[in-house]
């Protein structure tokens, strides 16, 4: 019995870390768009407007209506490559868009959006960083998009490229169709 | 002489580091709950960090937003919970102990019974 120790201990260590790589959250597929709040109604998001007085956003605001929310900076590399992206899918939807400067100034953002393409309908400023933590977010950029519900329906992390932007066009427009059926 | 020179460049330049002071809350048992929070949270930026010990903006953002709540009168544990709930339970630095997170905690205590069973073997085999 003392004898099958050595080889109890090593079946238990491969053991355990066989659970735990059969655990660990599996790689997304392409067009996949889901993420931590997809199914969630969107929580208030406490932000500002560019004369930094308190224009927040909520669920009501977006009822009847898709909207997409994307979390930029003046600062961010990857936000300048996907500006023409957002700008694309702007034109091919038209469906309302509400950027969030996250710890930006509008004297910065303004000729950024000019020089880089302005797909926003609305802008709004995160200075102090509440609303990407009301959204759990990890970094920008960040898309969500919203149906008319006011519920996240899609999530994407990081840059929007010219594939995933073909891919999320088709979704946003049952979306709008589901918004029509709606009314 | 260079050397002396070099040495005492070294230690100042271990002093040289950033510091973000931050502004404690005025009543000491919410910023006592505050502080249990932070010390149980990751930075969601910096891979492995701890949300105390980081100086990057989000975290700094992060330490101002469990301040707030605090504030609020929001106990320690709702303030992990929010965090939690944004974040996952990934983000705390302690994971809590449940079905999924069991082994984890189990693991080091059944390790080191069979590791001692073995010692207490090894060593009555010995003349």
């Amino acid at each position: 019995m003392m004898r099958m120790i050595p080889a109890v201990i090593f079946v238990s260590v491969a053991t355990l870390l066989f659970v735990a790589l059969i655990m660990q959250p599996a790689q997304k597929a392409a067009g996949d768009f889901s993420g931590a709040r997809t199914g969630e109604v969107i929580p208030k998001l406490p932000l500002k407007d560019a004369a930094s007085m308190d224009a927040p956003l909520n669920a009501e605001q977006m009822r009847g209506k898709v909207t997409v929310i994307n979390f930029l900076a003046s600062w961010c590399g990857p936000c300048a490559l996907e500006m023409k992206e957002l700008v694309a899918l702007k034109e091919d939807t038209g469906v309302h868009f509400i950027g969030v400067a996250w710890n930006d100034a509008p004297i910065v953002i303004d000729p950024w959006l000019k020089k880089h393409g302005n797909p926003f309908d609305t802008l709004r400023y995160d200075p102090g960083g509440r609303g990407a933590i009301a959204l759990g977010l990890r970094g920008i950029p960040e898309t969500f998009v919203i149906d008319h519900r006011g519920v996240v329906r899609y999530q994407i992390a990081g840059a929007l490229a010219e594939n995933t932007r073909q891919q999320l066009t088709p979704l946003i427009r049952q979306l709008q169709e589901e918004a029509d059926d709606a009314r | 002489m260079r050397v002396k020179l070099f040495f005492a460049c070294l230690l100042f330049s271990v002093t040289a580091h950033a510091v973000t002071i931050e502004k404690p809350l005025s009543d000491p048992a919410q910023e006592h709950e505050a502080q249990q929070a932070i010390r149980q949270l990751k930075c969601v930026v910096c891979e492995g960090q701890a949300l105390a010990d980081s100086d990057a903006t989000f975290a700094r953002e992060m330490r101002e937003e469990v301040r707030r709540r605090a504030a609020q009168g929001d106990s320690s544990t709702a303030i992990l919970d929010y965090f939690a709930g944004r974040y996952g339970q990934q983000i705390l630095l302690t994971p809590p102990m449940r079905g999924t997170t069991l082994p984890l905690w189990l693991a080091p205590f059944v390790l080191l019974l069979l590791g001692a069973l073995l010692l207490k073997q090894m060593v009555r085999r010995r003349p």
